[in-house]
C-alpha cells in the first residue's frame, strides 16, 4: 500500500502540473499516465489542434525528461527516426547521429503520412526499445515513451497504420474538443506568455521503471482476472468482427487495469477498472467486419454490447 | 348519453329516496373515475420509448430490431398497446403489435424482425401507443415513437461476376512526368548536386566512392477514380428503362465497393435524384405500395435542387458508406444527357482521374463526350448496361477514340443472348 | 349450421400448431379457475345482492322474516344458471337443443323450490295425513302464495344470471376464434371462408352496464322502499337495528357488494373487450397481462374504497326536497297540459251525450296488503274418485316428466351411469393438483433453505471441513471470517434489493448497481456507498480483515436493511427480453 501511494502521489502531481496547460482532459492524461505506468505507447487520433502537441510537451516538463517532436511526412526515411552513421571524411570513419528515437518521450505527428518502410522503422524501436542501424544494436534509454497521432479516417491520409500494427500500441486515445466552459477557461490563462513556459518539473520522470515494476504488486483477484480473459474472448467470438483481440491485449488489459488502481491508490483491481480501460485498450486490436462498418456498427458499440452482456462473478451466499 | 341518463336517474331516485349511503357509492365510482382519468395521460407522458438497429443493411438480409420502453414514473402502466408500422416492402410475416404491462420504473425490450428487398431509403415506424384505464370509463389515451429510418444498400456483385477484369488501372501507376517520387521505390544513386537534401545521402555509397552520393526514386502519381453514373432515363430503353438502371445502380455500387477495399479513393457523380434532398420544412414522402422514399413534386430535377452533389474521390470505410447510402436512395428521371453534363461535371477532379461512365450505350455522342474526357487529361472507361447487338462497333469505335468500353449485362440478359443467339456477348 | 362449424372445427385442427393453440389461450384467455370459479361466484353474489333487496321489500310487505331463507336457494339457482349457460355455449354442445334442455332445467329448478318452499314456509317434510291431501289436491302444493312469489323470485335470478352469464361468455374468446387465429397467417389468409363471425364486444360490455345501471337502480328503489317504514322511526330508539344510515347491516351489504362487484367485473368486461381486440389483430401480449390487469383493478378498487371509507356520508335530506320540489312541478304542469288537451274533448263529448262532466274522485288510498294465509285445503266439489283420478294423472304425468328431465339433464352433463368413474377422474385431477401445489411449496422451502446455507467454506473454515463436518450447514453470521461476514452483508442486501425489484443484472459491478440503488432508495445513498466499497475491499483485495473492521460495517448493513424494508419499492422494475419472430 505505501508503493500504491507513492504511485498515487507521483500521477496526481503530474496530473494538477499538466492541467494548468491542458483543461478539462484529465481522463486522458490518466491514461496516459497509466500507460507511461506499463511502460507502452500511446496512438491519439485527432484533429488537428486538439492539443496533442502541447500535452506531449507538458508531460514531458513535468517529468523532467527531454522530449522530441517527429513531423511525419511521406519522404521520411527510416534513418530519419532510428538515426544515421555519417561519413567523416576527415576521420574517415562513421559516426553515429542518434535520431528522435533517442528520446524519453516522442511525438511521432501524423505517423499515417510516414511510408510503411518508415512506420516499421519507428513501431519496431517502440516494441524492442532498441534500435539496429548499420548491423550496430542500440539500447534505447527508459523510459522510452511515444506518444504517435493520426488523422481519423476522413481527413486525407495516405498510409494508415495496418490494423496489426495497431496492436504495437498499448492504448488509442481521443481528445477531441473542450467543451465551453473549458475553451472558455483556457482562452482564460493565455496571457503573454505561453503557461507551457512556465512549466516546471514536479516528478522525476527516471523513476517510471521502478513505479512500472511496483504497478506488478497490485492484487488481482482470480474472478477479476476470469472476467478480463472472457472479455476478451467475447470479442474473438463477435460475429460482427473478423479479428479479436490478441493475447497482448489481455496483457494490456490487465497491467493497465493494475496501472490505474495504482494511479487511484488502490493495491487490487476493482472490475470497474477493467471496463474502464476497455475501450481504450481494445478498441484499436479488434477488426471489423467491412460489412459490419457498412451496416453503421462500430467496434465501440460492439465492446459496449460485450460489456453489458459478459457477467461478472461477485459471488453468492 | 343513455348510460349517463341511467345514472343520473338512479341518483335522483336514491336522494329521491334518502339513502344516504349513496354517497359512498358515489364516492367509488368518482374515485375511479378521476383515477382512471389522470392516470394513463400521466404515465404516458413519461414514457420512454427508442430503437436499436443496424440503420444500414445489404440486399436480402434480415435486420433485428429492438424496441426498449421505460415507463420513467412510479405509477405502473397497466397495459400498453404498440403497433408499429413497417413498410410493405420490409414485412415479415410477423405481427409488429404488443400490447404490454410496464410497472413503475420498468424496462422492457420488444424484438422484432424486418426484411430488405429493394435498396431504398425506408421508414421504420412511427409506433402508435395506446393506453386506457381498466374500467373503460375514459377515451384511451394516444401517443407516438417518432419514426426511424433503414437504408437497404444496392445489391452488391463481385467484379468477375460483372465481366469485368480485376486489373483495371487504379491505384499508383508510373508516370513520365516526374512530378513526384516515390521513396518506397528506390531507382540507384547519382552524384551530389548543390541544393540536394543532406538527408538523401547515401553515406555507404559516399563511402565506398569518397564521394558524395544522393539517392533516386521513381516517380509515381496515385490516380483516383470517379463513377460517372447515367441515371437520365430519356437515354435507356422507354420499355424497360427502370430495369437497366437499376442495373447500372447495381454496377456502381459493385464498383464503389471493389475500389474502396482496394484502398483506392474512389469518388461518385451522377445525374439521378436524390429524394432525401429537400426543401427545408417538406415532410418525406413514402411510396405506398413499397415504403420507399419517393421523390416528391413534379418540378424538373434541376428546378427542385434534388439532383445528386457530386461525393470527390477519398478513401476509407465512412466515405463507402457515404456512396452506397446515396446509391440506395439514387432514383432516375428526365435530367440532363451524359453528352451535354459529362464535361462540367468532371472538371472538378484532378488531372488523370479514371472515369468509370455507366451508362445505357454506347452511342455515339457518348462517345464524343468521353473522347473530350480523355483530352482533358482524364482515363474514361466506358460501361454499358443495356443489351446491345452492335457493341462491337462501340469498342472499336472507343479505341479509336482512346478509351476501353465494357458490356456488363444482367446474368438474366446473357441467358437470354446465350440461348437464342449460341454466344456470349 | 351446426354440422358446418363442427366440420370446420375439425378441419382447423389438422392444421393447428398445438402450442400455438396453447400459448394464444395462456394469453388471450382467463385461465379455468377464473372461468369457472371467481367471475360465476362474484356474478351470482352480485345478484344476491339484488335479490336481498327485494327480500327485504317482501319482508317489509309480509312481516315475515322467513324470506331471507331463500338466499341460499337463490344463490343457488343464480350459480346454476351460469354454469349451465357456460356449459351450453361450449362448441361440443352445439347440437344440443337449447330449448329443451332449458324447459328440463327450468323444470327441475321449479321442484326444487317447491321442496324449498315446504322447509322455510311449510312444515319440512310432510306427514302422512299431509301428504294423502297433497296426492289428493296438487293445487294445494302449487297454488299458494309463498310457492309463487319464490318461483318469481327464483325465475328473476335465473333469467338474469343466463343473461349475465351469456354476456361473459360471449365476451370470451370462442374456441373458434382461438383455433382460427392459432393458423399460420398465410393458412388464414387462404380461409377467409372461415374467419368466426366479428361479435360486437363493446355493444356487450355497454349492454352490462347497462343491466347493472339498472340493477343498481331497482335495487335503490327496492332499499328505498324497504326503509320507508323506518324513515318515521325514531332513529335513537332502534339505533343497533339500523346501519349508520338507517340501513339493516344486510341491505348495506347488499349495496356495497352490488356495486363493487360490478365496477369490478365491469373491468373484467373490458379485460376481455381488449384482449378479443388483441387477439383479432393478432397483436402480441404478455401471458401475465391479465393477472396484472385484474391485480391492479382490485388494487385501484380497494384504495378507492377505503379512501372513501373516510370521507363524510352527507344528508340526502336537501336533495330530496329538492327534487320532490321539481318532481312535483313537472307533474304538475305534465297534469295541466293533459287537462288542457282532454278537456274540449270531454266537453264535447257531454254536449253531445247530455251528460255533465263527471266529477273524478281520487282513487282510494293504498292499504298494505299483507300475504293473504293459504288458500284452504278442500277437498274439491267434484266426486272423489274423479279427484283422485284426476291427482294420480297429474302425479303421474308430473313424475314422468320429472324423470325424463332429470336423466335428460344429467346425460346430456355426463353425469349418467360412469358418472363416479367421471368423479374419480375429477378427483385425480384434484389429487394432481394437490401434488403439484405440494411440490411447488416444497421447491420454495428448499430454496429458502439454500439461500440460508453456505455455499462454500471460507478459507478459515478447514479445520472444521478436516473434522469432517457436513459442507452444507445452516448459516451463522457470527461464524463466519471477518472477510465472508462483510460479504455476507453485501449479498444479502442485494438479495433484499431483489426481491423488492431492483436486481442486479449480471454485468453491472457493485459500483454500478448500488448506482441503480442509490437511485430507487436515495435516503440509504451514504449507507449503501459504504457498503459496496466495504464489499469491494472485501472481495477484490487480498488485505487481512480483522473483528475490528466490522462493527461499523455491520450498523450501516442493518440501517440500509432497515430501509429497503421500509421503504415501498418500485414494481417489477427489470428489463424483460421477448423474443418475436
Amino acid at each position: 500500500m505505501v508503493a500504491m501511494s507513492s504511485i498515487q502521489e507521483f500521477a496526481t502531481q503530474i496530473i494538477n502540473n499538466v492541467e494548468q496547460v491542458i483543461i478539462g482532459k484529465r481522463e486522458a492524461l490518466q491514461m496516459l499516465i497509466v500507460t507511461l505506468l506499463c511502460e507502452g505507447h500511446v496512438l491519439l487520433e485527432d484533429a488537428p489542434g486538439t492539443g496533442k502537441t502541447m500535452l506531449a510537451r507538458s508531460l514531458a516538463a513535468s517529468l523532467g525528461i527531454n522530449f522530441k517532436r517527429l513531423q511525419c511526412t511521406p519522404d521520411l526515411l527510416p534513418n530519419d527516426v532510428t538515426g544515421v552513421s555519417v561519413f567523416n571524411m576527415q576521420t574517415q570513419s562513421f559516426n553515429f547521429i542518434p535520431g528522435p528515437a533517442f528520446s524519453n518521450i516522442l511525438l511521432a505527428d501524423e505517423i499515417n503520412r510516414a511510408t510503411p518502410r518508415t512506420q516499421s522503422a519507428l513501431l519496431e524501436a517502440m516494441g524492442e526499445g532498441q534500435v539496429t542501424v548499420d548491423g550496430v544494436t542500440r539500447v534505447l534509454e527508459r523510459p522510452f515513451f511515444v506518444m504517435a497521432t493520426q488523422n481519423p479516417i476522413e481527413y486525407e491520409g495516405t498510409f494508415p497504420l495496418p490494423e496489426a500494427q495497431l496492436d504495437r500500441f498499448f492504448m488509442k486515445l481521443s481528445l477531441g474538443y473542450l467543451d465551453p466552459q473549458s475553451e472558455g477557461q483556457m482562452l482564460l490563462n493565455l496571457g503573454r506568455e505561453h503557461p507551457i513556459e512556465k512549466l516546471q518539473a514536479v516528478v522525476d520522470g527516471h523513476q517510471i521503471p521502478e513505479l512500472a515494476r511496483q504497478v506488478w504488486e497490485v492484487h488481482v483477484d482470480d474472478t477479476v482476472r476470469d472476467y478480463i480473459v472472457r472479455i476478451v474472448f467475447a470479442t474473438r467470438d463477435n460475429k460482427d468482427l473478423i479479428l479479436g483481440a490478441s493475447p497482448r491485449g489481455s496483457h494490456a488489459l490487465y497491467r493497465g487495469s493494475q496501472a490505474y488502481a495504482a494511479l487511484n491508490g488502490r493495491d487490487y483491481i476493482l472490475p470497474d477498472d477493467v471496463k474502464l480501460l476497455v475501450p481504450a485498450v481494445l478498441q484499436h486490436r479488434c477488426l471489423l467486419h467491412p460489412e459490419s462498418a457498412l451496416r453503421g456498427t462500430t467496434v465501440s458499440k460492439i465492446l459496449d454490447t460485450i460489456l453489458d452482456e459478459v457477467p461478472l462473478d461477485i459471488g453468492e451466499f | 348519453m343513455n348510460l349517463i341518463i341511467l345514472i343520473v336517474i338512479l341518483l335522483a331516485v336514491a336522494f329521491l329516496l334518502r339513502i344516504d349511503f349513496i354517497y359512498f357509492i358515489v364516492y367509488i365510482c368518482i374515485g375511479i373515475y378521476f383515477i382512471s382519468r389522470w392516470l394513463v395521460p400521466y404515465t404516458i407522458h413519461h414514457l420512454q420509448g427508442s430503437r436499436k438497429f443496424n440503420s444500414h443493411a445489404f440486399s436480402g438480409e434480415a435486420i433485428d430490431i429492438t424496441m426498449l420502453w421505460e415507463n420513467k414514473s412510479r405509477i405502473p402502466l397497466p397495459w400498453l398497446e404498440i403497433n408499429e408500422s413497417i413498410p410493405p416492402e420490409l414485412r415479415r410475416d410477423e405481427s409488429t403489435a404488443w400490447a404490454i404491462g410496464l410497472g413503475s420504473r420498468q424496462k422492457r425490450q420488444l424484438n422484432y424482425q424486418v426484411g430488405t428487398g429493394r435498396r431504398g431509403y425506408y421508414q421504420i415506424g412511427p409506433a402508435r401507443l395506446t393506453s386506457g384505464d381498466l374500467f373503460g370509463l375514459v377515451r384511451p389515451s394516444s401517443g407516438q415513437l417518432a419514426p426511424d429510418y433503414i437504408t437497404v444498400y444496392p445489391q452488391i456483385i463481385p467484379l468477375v461476376e460483372l465481366g469485368l477484369p480485376s486489373r483495371l488501372p487504379f491505384g499508383t501507376i508510373a508516370s513520365y512526368q516526374r512530378l513526384f517520387e516515390d521513396p518506397a521505390r528506390p531507382a540507384g544513386v547519382r552524384e551530389y548536386r548543390s541544393g540536394d537534401s543532406q538527408r538523401q545521402i547515401n553515406w555507404k555509397a559516399s563511402a565506398h566512392a569518397n564521394q558524395l552520393f544522393v539517392r533516386r526514386y521513381q516517380p509515381a502519381i496515385s490516380l483516383e477514380t470517379a463513377i460517372l453514373l447515367d441515371l437520365n432515363k430519356d437515354s435507356y430503353e422507354k420499355k424497360d428503362w427502370r430495369y437497366h438502371t437499376e442495373w447500372a445502380i447495381v454496377v456502381a455500387a459493385s464498383l464503389a465497393v471493389h475500389l474502396v477495399n482496394q484502398r483506392q479513393p474512389v469518388g461518385l457523380i451522377s445525374n439521378g435524384i436524390d429524394p432525401l434532398l429537400r426543401q427545408e420544412g417538406e415532410a418525406l414522402v413514402f411510396d405506398q405500395e413499397s415504403g420507399r422514399l419517393l421523390r416528391e413534386g413534379n418540378e424538373t430535377a434541376a428546378a427542385s435542387g434534388q439532383i445528386v452533389p457530386t461525393l470527390p474521390p477519398r478513401s476509407g470505410r465512412a466515405h463507402q458508406m457515404k456512396l452506397l447510402e446515396t446509391l440506395a436512395r439514387i432514383e432516375s428521371d428526365s435530367t440532363i444527357r451524359l453528352d451535354q453534363w459529362a464535361a462540367t461535371a468532371c472538371s472538378p477532379l484532378s488531372w488523370g482521374v479514371t472515369i468509370m461512365a455507366i451508362t445505357a450505350t454506347g452511342d455515339e455522342k457518348t462517345c464524343q463526350a468521353l473522347h473530350r474526357l480523355v483530352r482533358s487529361g482524364f482515363n474514361p472507361i466506358l460501361i454499358a448496361v443495356e443489351p446491345d447487338l452492335q457493341f462491337g462497333q462501340t469498342r472499336e469505335r472507343a479505341r479509336q477514340l482512346g478509351f476501353r468500353a465494357y458490356h456488363v449485362l444482367r446474368s438474366a440478359n446473357l441467358d437470354m443472348w446465350r440461348q437464342p443467339q449460341g454466344s456470349t456477348t | 349450421m351446426t354440422k358446418l362449424h363442427m366440420s370446420n372445427l375439425a378441419r382447423m385442427d389438422e392444421q393447428i400448431d398445438p402450442d400455438q393453440l396453447q400459448s394464444l389461450s395462456r394469453q388471450y384467455r382467463s385461465g379455468r379457475p377464473m372461468r369457472y370459479v371467481v367471475l360465476p361466484l362474484l356474478m351470482a353474489i352480485m345478484l344476491m345482492a339484488l335479490m336481498v333487496s327485494l327480500l327485504a321489500v317482501i319482508v317489509e310487505v309480509s312481516v315475515d322474516n322467513r324470506w331471507f331463507g331463500t338466499t341460499f336457494l337463490l344463490f343457488f339457482i343464480a350459480l346454476e344458471g351460469i354454469y349451465t349457460t357456460n356449459w351450453l355455449n361450449h362448441p361440443r354442445q352445439l347440437p344440443l337443443d337449447r330449448a329443451a334442455y332449458r324447459a328440463a332445467e327450468l323444470l327441475l329448478l321449479i321442484i326444487l323450490v317447491l321442496i324449498a318452499n315446504q322447509f322455510i314456509f311449510g312444515q319440512g317434510i310432510p306427514e302422512r295425513e299431509m301428504l294423502l291431501e297433497y296426492l289428493r289436491a296438487p293445487q294445494i302444493l302449487f297454488l299458494n302464495w309463498h310457492f309463487l312469489i319464490m318461483v318469481l323470485l327464483a325465475a328473476i335470478i335465473w333469467r338474469m344470471a343466463i343473461h349475465l352469464s351469456q354476456i361473459f361468455t360471449k365476451l370470451q374468446i370462442s374456441e373458434f376464434e382461438l383455433r382460427y387465429h392459432s393458423l399460420p397467417l398465410a393458412q388464414r389468409k387462404a380461409r377467409a371462408e372461415d374467419q368466426p363471425i366479428q361479435i360486437s364486444r363493446s355493444e356487450l360490455v355497454d349492454d352490462f352496464l347497462r343491466f347493472w345501471l339498472i340493477g343498481g337502480l331497482l335495487l335503490v328503489v327496492a332499499t328505498g322502499i324497504s326503509t320507508l317504514g323506518q324513515q318515521s322511526v325514531e332513529k335513537f330508539m332502534a339505533p343497533l337495528a339500523s346501519g349508520r344510515t338507517n340501513l339493516e347491516p344486510r341491505l348495506l351489504s347488499a349495496l356495497l357488494l352490488y356495486f363493487i362487484i360490478g365496477l369490478w367485473l365491469l373491468s373484467q368486461a373490458r379485460l376481455m373487450h381488449v384482449h378479443a381486440r388483441w387477439l383479432l389483430n393478432s397483436i402480441n401480449t404478455d401471458e401475465d397481462a391479465r393477472r396484472k390487469w385484474q391485480r391492479t383493478s382490485l388494487v385501484i378498487l380497494a384504495f378507492v374504497v377505503l379512501v372513501a371509507t373516510f370521507l363524510p356520508i352527507g344528508s340526502t335530506s336537501a336533495l330530496s326536497q329538492i327534487i320532490n320540489v321539481v318532481l312535483f312541478w313537472a307533474l304538475a304542469i305534465a297534469y295541466f297540459i293533459i287537462l288542457l288537451l282532454v278537456l274540449p274533448f270531454a266537453m264535447l263529448l257531454a254536449f253531445f251525450s247530455g251528460k255533465g262532466i263527471e266529477e273524478v274522485t281520487p282513487p282510494p288510498p293504498l292499504e298494505p296488503n299483507f300475504m293473504q294465509p293459504p288458500l284452504e285445503n278442500s277437498a274439491s266439489q267434484l266426486g272423489e274418485t274423479l279427484a283422485m283420478v284426476l291427482s294420480s294423472g297429474f302425479w303421474t304425468v308430473l313424475i314422468i316428466i320429472l324423470i325424463l328431465a332429470l336423466l335428460f339433464y344429467f346425460r346430456e352433463r355426463g353425469l349418467d351411469g360412469l358418472g363416479p368413474v367421471r368423479n374419480l377422474r375429477l378427483g385425480e385431477r384434484i389429487l394432481a393438483w394437490l401434488r403439484e401445489f405440494w411440490s411447488r411449496l416444497h421447491g420454495q422451502v428448499r430454496s429458502l433453505q439454500d439461500t440460508l446455507l453456505l455455499l462454500r467454506e471460507s478459507e478459515n473454515s478447514d479445520e472444521e471441513a478436516q473434522a469432517g463436518r457436513p459442507r452444507w450447514r445452516f448459516l451463522r453470521v457470527s461464524n463466519l471470517s471477518p472477510r465472508d461476514q462483510l460479504r455476507y452483508f453485501y449479498l444479502s442486501t442485494i438479495r433484499r434489493a431483489a426481491d423488492k425489484g431492483v436486481k442486479r443484472e449480471a454485468a453491472d459491478t457493485p459500483n454500478e448497481y448500488a448506482e441503480d440503488l442509490k437511485q430507487s432508495w436515495p435516503e440509504a445513498k451514504e449507507g449503501l456507498d459504504n457498503l459496496t466499497q466495504a464489499f469491494l475491499m472485501a472481495r477484490y483485495s487480498d488485505k487481512d480483515i480483522s473483528a475490528e473492521d466490522l462493527p461499523p460495517v455491520k450498523g450501516t448493513w442493518k440501517e440500509v436493511r432497515r430501509e429497503l424494508n421500509q421503504k415501498p419499492a418500485p414494481t417489477e422494475d427489470h428489463v424483460a427480453n421477448e423474443e418475436e419472430g
